[in-house]
């Protein structure tokens, strides 16, 4: 199998404060990915480069071999941590933005998913609760027939009920054959959709593995990871 | 794509600048009705109110423009914009067409209020629509120094072209100004404040050149025999007893064209090189 996402020796600093320090690894396509690290470990700095959003950074990121540019971001579905549609839109404003720019985009779906998700069509932005702008752009990433999901904590700040329901719906609404990556600290709900896990903390990749071998090891994801970030809880 | 993004950018700025001009209609429908039933004091205060919204729209579109440029690619909007299959000059160059746009229909429309609130009080003293424009443009005849309409259509044009190229030039300053305040070296800055600082550091360098350009006294004039090159005052092919209506400085604009296209470049490098969204 080909590389989906390439990175080599990539480092990114905020001032003199280094959150990516040199990192190299490879990941191949077709599989769901957990991009895992507890908060402040770059996880988000490293998903941000990858889509584009940040440009200042030394070494190389790759996805199918490009440098970010139209023609990665075309093959990418991106779903930030944040909620970035514009207060004005409302859930068709938004779907027909997406079939606008997205040539994978599947209108059809995503007007049957509005409806399934119980998102009125023509409620603004503004007036939706943040639990409905997230359902929102939950639909809209996953209407896509993308090659690359990239999903920033997708489950943070939400109840158990709420996480069944998103991991549910990225579970059924990703092609055969795309690749997922999903960032997370909260191990325990997502573990058993992962194919493989990429561990990073304090710069460095600390842990890339399938989770087969994990789990031949007599761990879970969750024991790994426990035992990955033991240094975050030590006193120096 | 292009024709695309700026379809978006339009609907997106309708929001803020439809409310400008539905409230103008309305005072406009009001102004007839207080017209018809001859009502001196409300048709006063609503003349008022309507250059009231002519200001506020020009305003509007300044505000609207900041934000098309801040709100949109440097806040949480930020991450639809940068993650669009699009080059950042394509984003660049659609927002900088419907801000320009934004623009001239806000100086059409203050002409055009300007028009209407002139023709809404000569009409007080005509019964017909002829008749309204005969005392307009006699009035206009009795001016000392009037241009012949030809004239007077060739100097608007020069003059337009001279205020289109001058709002070009404000577009790109703003978006300069803003996409380096969104640059790691200012981002620990507030970025409006940023922003601010750049665009003046940007003001005072250009005017410098500006004074300078004038040491170079080429104009554009329209003048009574025509459009010609004067060069302090003195016309350039055009008979010496032809009277002038119209000056415009050439070199300052040409120069303004130049850094347009610089701050285009420049702009649209930084925006794919430099900038990190928050």
């Amino acid at each position: 199998m080909s590389e989906i996402i390439t990175v080599r020796n990539l480092s990114k600093s905020y001032g003199s404060h280094l959150v990516l320090d040199n990192i190299s690894f490879g990941l191949e396509e077709g599989q769901i990915i957990g991009l895992l690290g507890p908060n402040g470990s770059g996880k988000t700095s490293l998903i941000k480069i990858l889509v584009g959003l940040i440009n200042d950074y030394s070494g190389d990121a790759l996805i199918d071999g490009n440098r970010p540019s139209p023609y990665t971001k075309s093959m990418v579905a991106y779903l930030p941590e944040k909620t970035y549609l514009p207060d004005w839109m409302r859930p068709v404003d938004a779907i027909e933005y997406f079939a606008d720019f997205y040539v994978d985009f599947n209108k059809e779906k995503a007007y049957a998913m509005l409806d399934s998700f119980q998102l009125p069509r023509k409620q603004t932005i503004k007036s939706m609760s943040k639990g409905m702008q997230e359902k929102l752009q939950l639909l809209l990433v996953m209407c896509r027939n993308a090659r690359l999901y990239i999903l920033d904590e997708p489950l943070g700040g939400v109840d158990p009920a709420a996480r069944a329901f998103i991991l549910d719906t990225i579970m059924t609404n990703h092609p055969a054959g795309s690749t997922v990556m999903l960032s997370t600290h909260l191990i325990n709900d997502v573990e058993r959709i992962f194919n493989s896990v990429l561990m990073i903390g304090r710069g460095h990749v600390l842990l890339q593995s399938d989770v087969e071998s994990i789990r031949n090891n007599g761990m879970t994801v969750e024991d790994a990871f426990k035992e990955v970030f033991q240094y975050a809880w030590q006193v120096d | 794509m292009l024709g695309k993004l700026i379809k978006n950018e339009f609907k997106a700025t309708a929001h803020s600048m439809g409310p400008i001009y539905l409230s103008a209609l309305i005072t406009f429908c009001v102004m007839l009705i207080f017209f018809v039933i001859k009502n001196k004091p409300l048709m006063v205060i609503s003349s008022v109110a309507l250059a009231g919204i002519c200001i506020a729209a020009l305003i509007v579109t300044l505000i609207a423009i900041i934000g098309m440029f801040n709100k949109s690619l440097y806040g949480n909007q930020g991450y639809l914009s940068f993650t669009l299959p699009v080059s950042a000059r394509s984003l660049l160059g659609s927002k900088t067409i419907v801000s320009l746009c934004w623009v001239v229909i806000s100086f059409v429309f203050a002409i055009a209020v300007t028009c209407f609130i002139i023709f809404y009080w000569v009409a007080q003293t005509s019964e017909s629509v002829k008749g309204i424009i005969e005392t307009v443009y006699n009035a206009l005849q009795s001016m000392q120094g009037m241009p012949d309409s030809e004239t007077a259509i060739k100097s608007i044009i020069v003059i337009l072209v001279y205020v289109f190229i001058k709002a070009l030039f404000l577009i790109f300053k703003v978006s300069f100004s803003l996409t380096i305040a969104n640059t790691k070296f200012m981002q620990k800055m507030n970025t409006i404040l940023a922003a601010i600082l750049v665009y003046f550091g940007i003001y005072i360098v250009l005017q410098v050149v500006t004074v300078l350009s004038t040491y170079i006294p080429f104009y554009v004039a329209v003048a009574s025999k025509g459009i010609a090159l004067s060069i302090n005052d003195t016309l350039i092919g055009l008979p010496q007893d032809t009277k002038l209506f119209v000056s415009i400085p050439i070199v300052g604009p040409l120069f303004e064209i130049v850094v347009c296209g610089a701050l285009y470049a420049i702009t649209g490098n930084i925006m794919t090189k430099h900038v990190n969204i928050k």
